[in-house]
């Protein structure tokens, strides 16, 4: 599941009378793809974003993703009847065979946004993914037994938080920041010190405008060797306050003067086992955050 | 610096935990980082996702270490695919159910030469059941052969009727044997309580006397009334006998109850019957002068029994002596015999008056036994209830009842009792013709 800066007001219709809003065919296996292709476009900036894109003319038509999501997003703006998604998958270079292949929604939103990402360099909308999604924490560790301390600052367009152990979103937060020791066979290499026993954690600097989730409903059997998939009760809240407790989520160099307040946006759904399933989404549309 | 050759990367797997990996070299590809992370974790590297705060790690993507010897971190993830539905669905669908659905009937179909499958097959089925020829006339001589078998054992049936009537038949003459044997018992018994009377020989003898003579005289008139009593006096004869030697009277005496038989049922039957009377006469002639022999022998050895008393050693002197003193005591007897007749009966017939012979000796001995028979005849029928209870008279009681009424005096103990105790109901005017001696026999 990918829980995005949206929360779902009611279920929609595929019917532009009752909603306002149209979908998307399903071509085969294609879901989850028309899953994320709604909730992208339901984030206005994404979406004008997109539509700045440039379409260059040295590109084949046919296999320019821009103009293919441009074509897309428009014709979920502004036709009266379900749209079809052939066009971007033909630009994305899938043939028949990759439309009845299923896919985690996760990993396909990490490559559209890597292959858009690298379309708008150089471009009117650069960095635009970067603005949305991009957050950034720390990676620290400090050595218990010597003088020696690492930080480390990484960005993330997305988390991966446990689902197994924990009852809600702040448990899986607790449980992300929560320090580790590294010892044992797992020593750490500290510099000019060797193996050394450590301490380990991490801390948010920043949080992006639009914070992705992705709750990590799998775990693997050993004993039986496959996958099993988690399908504990977790519950989230409408609104997500990533600065209770006084901030003890952020770093300690943290700009504390941004209120880091979610709404809850939209939920992409996953239904099924490991081995296939149906995706749908959740959206609240009528939201006017930007 | 020799330390600073180790480079490290944070992976956290997929329980949350975070594991140090080491590398010597300031890149890796993704696949060795996968298969590092695969061993850690004993997951499959196919099924297995990397990912970095930005980028997918690949196969085919490289990581480069920062200048502090640092990796980015990286997180262990597994999928979820999904996909479910659309026109895939369909076509999934359509081809399950086409195969649910298809034919096995190909009867319309054409061969290569443009025959339809249909007759194609036929001509191939017929040419079976011919090649099956053989087998189904096998299989009706199989069947013929359990239908003899099951025949044989209807006669077996057959049989066994047969066997039910020889056994009806059987049971049939067992019966009859049984009768024949109870009748006989029956009679010997009656006979035996005649036995005790002592006095009976004397009377014995002169019957014995007088068979020789009557004998005669029956052959000249060949009459039933005569042969009946004949048959009375080997009776007689017969229980005297007894006295001496059991077992060999009481052969003798069935012998004659079975001649008693014969004679009875002769009367029955019309002239035919006249002449097989006139043959068991004869018959019964012979026998009787076989006993008159055998009883005259005995006779002499009771004699000796005797010769205490006067009385008995004169007629036993008689006897012994001359065969015409015989005839001489005889006569006298008859002059006797006279008297008797015109107290007795007036009839004048000579087969009464050699009747009257015989009974006079009880009469002239017991003169009470003469007067206790008279007063006795009336109340006789009117005590008795049945056949059976005269019967315990005695053989000469009935004899004389049957004489002194006019009917026939012959035959068995129970023939005698039944002929008197049908005088009890019907009066002597309406009893059957048969019943009665014959007049015309007695004048003769």
């Amino acid at each position: 599941e990918v829980a995005v800066r949206k929360m779902v007001d009611y279920w929609t219709y595929d019917s532009k009378k009752e909603t306002g809003y149209v979908g998307l065919k399903n071509q085969g296996a294609t879901c989850y793809m028309n899953s994320l292709l709604q909730t992208l476009y339901h984030i206005p900036y994404f979406r004008k974003a997109v539509y700045h894109m440039p379409t260059t003319e040295n590109d084949m038509p046919s296999g320019s993703i821009p103009l293919a999501l441009q074509s897309l997003f428009y014709k979920l703006q502004y036709s009266d009847n379900s749209v079809a998604t052939k066009e971007l998958t033909k630009s994305f270079g899938w043939d028949t065979y990759d439309s009845f292949m299923q896919h985690d929604v996760q990993e396909l939103n990490r490559v559209l946004c890597e292959k858009l990402e690298d379309k708008m360099k150089r471009t009117v909308v650069e960095g635009t993914i970067e603005k949305l999604f991009e957050g950034h924490h720390i990676n620290y560790i400090e050595c218990i037994n010597v003088d020696y301390k690492s930080n480390r600052k990484e960005s993330f367009y997305d988390l991966q938080l446990d689902v197994k152990g924990c009852r809600d979103v702040y448990a899986s937060f607790d449980k992300y920041v929560e320090v580790e020791r590294l010892e044992g066979d797992n020593k750490y290499h500290a510099e000019n010190h060797g193996l050394q026993d450590a301490k380990k954690g991490v801390l948010f600097l920043d949080f992006p405008p639009v914070l992705q989730l992705q709750l990590k409903r799998f775990e693997y059997d050993y004993m039986r060797d496959t996958m099993v998939k988690i399908n504990d009760r977790y519950e989230f809240p409408l609104q997500l306050d990533l600065d209770r407790d006084d901030g003890k989520y952020l770093a300690p160099d943290a700009d504390r003067s941004i209120r880091n307040l979610y709404a809850l946006h939209s939920v992409l759904v996953h239904s099924g086992g490991v081995h296939g399933g149906h995706y749908y989404a959740f959206i609240r549309p009528t939201l006017s955050d930007q | 610096m020799a330390e600073a050759n180790q480079y490290q990367i944070l992976v956290r797997l997929l329980d949350g935990r975070t594991r140090c990996l080491r590398f010597s070299t300031t890149t890796v590809s993704g696949a060795a980082l996968l298969d590092a992370v695969s061993a850690l974790s004993r997951v499959p590297a196919a099924s297995l996702r990397l990912v970095t705060g930005r980028l997918d790690v690949s196969p085919s993507s490289v990581l480069a270490s920062s200048a502090d010897g640092r990796f980015p971190s990286a997180s262990a993830l597994l999928r979820l695919r999904g996909g479910k539905g659309g026109f895939g669905s369909l076509l999934r669908g359509a081809a399950s159910k086409a195969g649910q659905k298809k034919t096995s009937n190909f009867d319309a179909c054409r061969d290569i030469n443009g025959r339809r499958l249909r007759h194609v097959n036929a001509e191939r089925r017929l040419e079976e059941w011919k090649a099956e020829a053989a087998d189904r006339q096998l299989e009706k001589l199989a069947e013929d052969f359990i239908k003899k078998k099951a025949k044989e054992a209807g006669r077996g049936g057959v049989k066994a009727a047969e066997v039910d009537k020889y056994l009806e038949k059987y049971r049939k003459d067992a019966e009859s044997c049984v009768n024949a044997v109870e009748e006989s018992v029956r009679a010997s018994l009656g006979k035996r309580k005649t036995v005790p009377k002592p006095r009976g020989g004397e009377d014995a003898k002169k019957l014995k006397i007088w068979l020789g003579k009557k004998k005669v005289q029956e052959d000249e008139s060949d009459s039933d009334s005569d042969s009946e009593m004949d048959d009375d006096e080997g009776a007689d004869t017969k229980s005297i006998i007894l006295d001496d030697g059991n077992s060999s009277h009481g052969s003798k005496s069935e012998d004659e109850k079975v001649d008693l038989g014969s004679i009875t049922e002769s009367p029955s039957e019309g002239e035919t019957s006249g002449e097989k009377s006139g043959r068991s006469e004869s018959e019964e002639n012979g026998n009787g002068v076989q006993e008159s022999r055998e009883p005259t022998i005995r006779s002499e050895g009771e004699c000796g029994d005797f010769i205490s008393d006067g009385v008995v050693e004169h007629e036993i002197g008689v006897v012994d002596e001359h065969t015409p003193e015989n005839g001489v005591s005889a006569l006298s007897e008859e002059v006797l015999k006279p008297d008797v007749k015109a107290e007795d009966n007036t009839a004048s017939a000579s087969a009464t008056s050699h009747l009257n012979d015989l009974e006079a000796p009880p009469v002239e001995e017991p003169a009470n036994g003469n007067i206790s028979p008279l007063s006795q005849e009336p109340l006789d029928l009117t005590i008795y209830s049945s056949a059976a209870e005269l019967e315990v008279l005695g053989m000469e009681r009935l004899k004389l009842e049957l004489q002194n009424r006019g009917l026939k005096c012959g035959g068995t103990l129970q023939e005698r009792a039944a002929r008197l105790f049908l005088l009890k109901t019907t009066p002597l005017e309406k009893l059957p013709k048969k019943l009665f001696a014959k007049p015309s026999g007695g004048g003769k």
